[in-house]
C-alpha cells in the first residue's frame, strides 16, 4: 500500500504462546530475538485493563494480583473454538476473567471486562491481537523500522478454525501474515540451523515442544537443506498451565483442611496462590522440594505449604503419562523405527521438569536429548528465519531452506449413513489438493449438501465439523449418475478450501471452510481493526496524559522552590501565604480530582497557576522597583526569578 | 411424487460415494519414476534425495508460478507412492491402476447402505 517504505520493513518470526510470547527476526546474516521494553526476551501473553489504561505484557501480568477480573490471559486456549466447548467450560471455572457466549448460532465466546466503568466484550481474536501488536512494537522500537510482515506460529496440533483464528489476530493487529507456521517445525529449523553440518546423510528428529498451554509431537527428516515433516501429534489442550492447576487444588485442599474456609471463591487470594504454584513448580526442577508461602491469603489467614517433587510428580504424573501417547502415535505414523531418530528436541519451558525428560528418555531406552538450544526462543528463531525465506531477505543459506510440512489431520466430507469419507490423509505434505468424484443418492435429486469434517473417527458424528455447504441445480437424472468433484486444497498455512463442481452443468460451488465456523467475518475483522487503532490512539493519550502530569508536578517543584528562595524582604508575608495555599490546593486536586484527569485538565491547571504566578509576579516586580536591592547580583537572581514564571 | 416428499429430508440429501477417482494422477500410464527423472531400480535414499532436490525447484515457496505448482503437485505425488513401500509395491508390479484399485477397495469396503424406499403405485407406473 505504502510501497515508498516498502524498503525499510522488516518480517519478523512471532511465536505467540499460550503465556509467554516471543519475537525475533533475521538481520544482517543472523537472527535475534528481541527484548522487550523491560529487557525481557519473552513476553508474558497478558493483557489487562486497569482505570486509567491497557496494559500489554509484564505490566499486565504484574498487576494481575490487584485487578484479576480485567486481566485476560490464555486468550489461546479460546482462540478458534466455540462457548459450548467442552474444554472452553472446563476451562472458564479457572479464569478469574469473565467469558460469555455471543449469543449467536456460531457459538462464540466473548471476553469482558469492565474499562472506564463500562463493560466491554472481545473476541480471542482481538486479544491475540493485542499482544501480537506488543510483539510488533518491541521488534519496531528494537529496529527502528516499521514491521508490517510477520510470520506466526501455532502448535501443530492446531485445527482449521485455530489456525484462520489466529491468522485473523494478525491482521487485526495490522500485520501481513506471511504464514503461518507449526511450532515444532520451527523449532527444528532452530535445530538445523544450529547444528549447519548441512549433512548430505538424511536425519531423522523428534521435536518435544510442551509449553504453557499446548503440546505438539512432531518427527522430521533433514537432508541438506531441506526439512520434511514426516508425522504430527499432539494435545492442543496440555501444558504448564495444567499443572499449575493441579498444585492450586492441592494447595486450595490443604487450605480448606487447616482453616475450614474455601478461598475460591476470592479472585484476588487465588490469583496470588497461583502466581505462587508456577513459581514452585518452575523452582521444581531444580530442586527437590519448595515452601509455597503466602501472607493473608484468605480471611487474614496465612498460607505455608510444603511441596515435594515427588508430590508434584504424583499430581500431574496422569498428564504426563497422557503425552507420552502423541510421541508414539507420531513414531507410527512416521514408518520410522524408534532407533532411526537421532536426535530428540525438547521445546518449551514444560521440557524442563525432569519427570517430563526422565519419561521420554525411557521411551526411547535411555536415549540423551537434546537441549542445546533454548526451550524458550527457538520456536521465534525458526518463525524469523521462516519470515526471511518467505519474504526473500535472508541470506543464501537461508534462501536454500524448505520446509515441507503436512497438515495434522484427516480432511473429509460426509457421506450416506454418516461416513466419513477422507480426501486428505493426515501427514498429507502441504500444499496440496485432492479431488474425487462423487454421485447422487437419490433419483431426480437436483441439490446436495456438502458437510466437511476434520478427524480420524470413521463416523462423522466422531469428528470435528468444519462447514457446510450446498451445490444447486444439478440436472435432474437418476442416481448414480451425476459426477460431481468435491475438491479440497490445503494451502501452505494449513488452510483449507473445498469445492464442489457438476461436470454436466459446471455449476461450481465453494468455501473456504474456516469462513463458516465461528469465524470472524472480514467486516469484523474491518470493525475490530478501527478499534484497535482506536486504542492505540488510546494508549498515546494515556502516554500523554502522563507526560502532562509529570510537567505539572515539575512545575510544582519549582513553583515551590521560587517561593522559597524569595526571602521577606522580596515577598510579602500575605502574598507568601497565598502562594502556598495555590500550591497545596493544586497539591491536592493532584492527589483527588488529578487521578482520574487527563492531559488537557493537566494543562488547564499549570495554566490556572502560571496566571496566579503572572499577577503576583506583576507586584513582586513592583516590590523589586521600591524595594532597595542591595547588589546588582540579587536584582539579576530577582529577574531569572520572574522569568521562571 | 408423494412417496419421495415423505422421507427424511436429511437422508436424501446426502452424497453417497460412487468411485474414487484422483485427478492428480488423471493419466493411470504415467511413469512415475519419470516424472521423478530417475531410474526404476532407485533405492529409497535416491528417491528421497531427488524428492527433495526437486522440492527445492518446484515448491510454490521458492516459486510461486502456476507451472512450478502444477509440477511440484506432479512430483509430491509420484515420491508420496514411490516413498510409501506398500504403495511402491503395487506400483512396480501392476502399475498406477492396481495403486488405485486398493485405495477403491479400501474406500468401498466402508460401508453398504440399505435405505427403505416408499413406494405406491402412482411411482411405479
Amino acid at each position: 500500500m505504502q510501497p515508498a517504505s516498502e524498503e525499510k520493513s522488516y518480517a519478523v518470526g512471532i511465536d505467540l504462546g499460550t503465556t509467554y510470547s516471543c519475537v525475533g527476526v533475521y538481520k544482517d546474516g543472523e537472527v535475534q530475538i528481541i527484548a522487550n521494553d523491560q529487557g525481557n526476551r519473552t513476553t508474558p501473553s497478558y493483557v489487562a485493563w486497569t482505570e486509567q489504561e491497557r496494559l500489554l505484557g509484564d505490566a499486565a501480568k504484574n498487576q494481575v494480583a490487584s485487578n484479576p477480573t480485567n486481566t485476560v490471559f490464555d486468550a489461546k486456549r479460546l482462540i478458534g473454538r466455540r462457548f459450548d466447548d467442552p474444554i472452553v467450560q472446563a476451562d472458564l471455572k479457572l479464569w478469574p476473567f469473565k467469558v460469555v457466549s455471543d449469543g449467536t448460532k456460531d457459538d462464540k465466546p466473548l471476553i469482558e471486562i469492565f474499562y472506564q466503568g463500562v463493560a466491554k466484550k472481545f473476541h480471542p481474536e482481538e486479544i491475540s491481537s493485542m499482544i501480537l501488536t506488543k510483539m510488533k512494537q518491541t521488534a519496531e522500537a528494537y529496529l527502528g523500522h516499521r514491521v508490517r510482515e510477520a510470520v506466526i506460529t501455532v502448535p501443530a496440533y492446531f485445527n482449521d478454525a485455530q489456525r484462520q483464528a489466529t491468522k485473523d489476530a494478525g491482521e487485526i493487529a495490522g500485520l501481513r501474515v506471511l504464514r503461518i507456521v507449526n511450532e515444532p517445525t520451527a523449532a527444528a529449523i532452530a535445530y538445523g540451523l544450529d547444528k549447519s553440518t548441512s549433512a548430505q546423510k538424511e536425519t531423522h528428529i523428534l521435536v518435544f515442544d510442551m509449553g504453557g498451554g499446548t503440546f505438539d509431537v512432531s518427527v522430521l527428516a533433514i537432508q541438506e537443506s531441506v526439512f520434511e515433516v514426516k508425522a504430527t501429534a499432539g494435545d492442543p489442550h496440555l501444558g504448564g498451565e495444567d499443572f499449575d492447576n493441579r498444585i492450586l487444588s492441592h494447595c486450595i485442599a490443604d487450605f480448606r483442611r487447616k482453616y475450614q474456609s474455601d478461598p475460591t471463591r476470592n479472585q484476588r487470594a487465588v490469583r496470588r496462590l497461583r502466581t505462587q504454584c508456577e513459581r514452585a513448580k518452575r523452582l521444581l526442577s531444580t530442586q527437590t522440594s519448595v515452601t509455597i508461602e503466602v501472607d493473608s491469603l484468605h480471611e487474614g489467614n496465612d498460607f505455608s505449604i510444603r511441596l515435594s517433587r515427588a508430590k508434584f510428580e504424583e499430581l500431574c504424573l496422569d498428564y504426563f503419562k497422557k503425552a507420552m501417547e502423541p510421541v508414539e502415535q507420531c513414531l507410527k505414523d512416521s514408518n520410522l523405527p524408534q532407533k532411526a531418530i537421532s536426535d530428540i528436541v525438547m521445546v518449551g519451558g514444560s521440557t524442563r521438569i525432569p519427570k517430563v525428560q526422565e519419561l521420554i528418555k525411557a521411551f526411547f531406552h535411555g536415549k540423551e536429548l537434546c537441549k542445546s538450544i533454548n526451550p524458550d526462543e527457538a520456536v521465534a528463531y525458526g518463525a524469523a528465519v521462516q519470515a526471511a525465506i518467505v519474504s526473500g531477505h535472508g541470506s543464501e543459506e537461508v534462501q536454500n531452506m524448505l520446509l515441507l510440512d503436512v497438515a495434522p489431520l484427516s480432511l473429509g466430507i460426509e457421506t450416506a449413513g454418516g461416513m466419513m469419507q477422507v480426501l486428505i490423509e493426515r501427514n498429507s505434505t502441504v500444499s496440496t489438493s485432492k479431488s474425487q468424484d462423487f454421485t447422487t443418492f437419490e433419483d431426480y435429486q437436483d441439490h446436495v449438501d456438502i458437510s466437511v469434517y476434520e478427524g480420524e473417527r470413521a463416523m462423522v458424528k466422531d469428528n470435528n465439523f468444519l462447514g457446510k455447504f450446498t451445490l444447486k441445480d444439478i440436472p435432474k437424472s437418476l442416481r448414480g449418475v451425476p459426477k460431481i468433484q468435491v475438491t479440497f486444497t490445503i494451502d501452505t498455512n494449513g488452510i483449507l478450501q473445498v469445492s464442489a463442481e457438476d461436470a454436466k452443468s459446471n455449476k461450481k460451488s465453494e468455501i473456504q471452510i474456516a469462513n463458516e465456523k465461528g469465524r470472524l467475518t472480514q467486516n469484523d475483522i474491518q470493525k475490530m481493526l478501527q478499534e484497535a487503532e482506536k486504542y492505540k490512539g488510546e494508549d498515546e493519550i494515556s502516554k500523554g496524559d502522563m507526560l502532562a502530569k509529570e510537567e505539572l508536578k515539575v512545575y510544582f517543584q519549582r513553583f515551590d522552590k521560587g517561593i522559597q528562595d524569595l526571602d521577606a524582604s522580596k515577598l510579602q508575608e500575605q502574598d507568601r501565604e497565598r502562594l502556598e495555599k495555590k500550591l497545596a490546593d493544586a497539591y491536592h486536586w493532584l492527589e483527588h480530582d488529578g487521578l482520574k484527569a487527563g492531559k488537557p485538565e493537566f494543562e488547564a491547571k499549570q495554566k490556572e497557576l502560571q496566571a496566579v504566578m503572572n499577577t503576583e509576579t506583576w507586584t513582586f516586580a513592583g516590590h523589586l522597583h521600591s524595594a532597595l536591592y542591595r547588589n546588582d547580583w540579587e536584582w539579576r537572581a530577582a529577574l531569572l526569578v520572574c522569568r521562571e514564571f | 411424487l408423494r412417496g419421495y416428499s415423505r422421507r427424511n429430508s436429511r437422508e436424501r440429501l446426502m452424497l453417497t460415494f460412487h468411485r474414487i477417482f484422483d485427478h492428480e494422477a488423471v493419466d493411470l500410464d504415467k511413469d512415475l519414476y519419470e516424472v521423478l527423472g530417475i531410474p526404476e531400480d532407485s533405492d529409497e535414499a535416491t528417491i528421497k534425495k531427488v524428492y527433495r532436490k526437486l522440492s527445492i525447484q518446484y515448491h510454490p515457496d521458492k516459486n510461486p508460478d502456476e507451472a512450478s505448482k502444477a509440477k511440484f503437485a506432479e512430483i509430491r505425488d509420484a515420491y508420496e507412492i514411490l516413498n510409501d513401500p506398500d504403495k511402491k509395491i503395487l506400483y512396480d508390479t501392476g502399475g498406477m491402476a492396481a495403486v488405485k484399485d486398493s485405495e477403491k477397495g479400501k474406500v468401498e469396503s466402508t460401508g453398504d447402505l440399505n435405505s427403505e424406499i416408499e413406494v405406491n403405485l402412482e411411482d411405479l407406473y
